[in-house]
């Protein structure tokens, strides 16, 4: 009994590491994925407007700034949003087992 | 005439002319200056950016933050209702990119929530199981496991039985 709760215990914190390894390449990927796509849409953008504009100071160096934006904030926005709603998850079951542990108490 | 545009500071140009530095017109070192350009306001002046401009740019001034605590209290409430404005639209940026690997990063970041939960009640559980064996071993309390409930769990029960009931 005491080896098999053991070894689930092992498993659980096996599982919590194999997860933040996940998270991590999975964050990566996502990352890639929007900033490629972030791309594309100012290449689009860009495609379809005049010469005339690029003459303008001011819309080329809107563009200009575009070029090295860093693409990697929706992605941190995201996966901040992500982490409170897990902060959420951890709170609530941690609030309905010590009420379920202090019934058994009871 | 050739210009060569040299930056030595952020926002301060210094104009060095070939032909000052006698390197065109043969001239000697006196001849030789340097002139310091003005800092250019954005809006004022000649553009110096375009497609036939500097492709260097300027980066923008960073504006300061308020200093005192209601505008810095103003400053945060701002920054939190956009950053909740443009959530869903940030949202949907991420989910066009790729909604498999937006799934992914959910599911892992719920599983993640769920398990310090499990580890805690796995805990218990195990915390639960010693006291209860070092109960049993210091107050030698009996053991709930008989001698039929071991004979079906082992997988030589049935033969251990039959062979206790010989010798028996």
């Amino acid at each position: 009994m005491i080896v098999a709760l053991a070894i689930v215990q092992l498993a659980l914190f096996a599982l919590t590491a194999l997860l933040g390894t996940i998270r991590n390449i999975t964050q990566q990927l996502l990352q890639n994925s929007v900033a490629m796509r972030i791309q594309l849409m100012v290449m689009e953008k860009a495609a379809s407007l005049d010469l005339q504009f690029y003459e303008d100071p001011a819309s080329y160096d809107f563009f200009a700034a575009l070029r090295p934006i860093q693409s990697n904030r929706p992605v941190m926005m995201i996966s901040t949003a992500f982490g409170l709603v897990q902060t959420l998850l951890t709170f609530l079951t941690m609030i309905a087992l010590l009420v379920a542990v202090s019934r058994c108490w009871r | 005439m050739i210009t060569l545009q040299i930056r030595i500071c952020q926002g301060v140009r210094t104009r060095l002319s070939w032909a000052d530095m006698g390197m065109m017109g043969g001239g000697g070192p006196s001849m030789m200056h340097w002139w310091a350009g003005r800092r250019k306001k954005p809006d004022t002046g000649q553009a110096n950016s375009g497609l036939t401009g500097d492709p260097a740019l300027e980066q923008p001034p960073v504006p300061e933050g308020p200093k005192d605590l209601r505008g810095r209290w103003e400053n945060l409430k701002q920054s939190v209702s956009g950053t909740t404005a443009a959530l869903p639209r940030v949202l949907r940026l991420v989910w066009d990119a790729s909604p498999a690997t937006t799934l992914g990063l959910f599911v892992t970041t719920a599983i993640a929530g769920v398990i310090p939960a499990a580890a805690a009640y796995t805990a218990k559980l195990l915390i639960n199981a010693v006291v209860q064996g070092i109960a049993i071993h210091n107050f030698h309390q009996p053991d709930h496991e008989t001698f039929a409930q071991v004979c079906a769990c082992s997988p030589i029960g049935p033969f251990q039985s039959i062979q206790f009931s010989a010798s028996a």
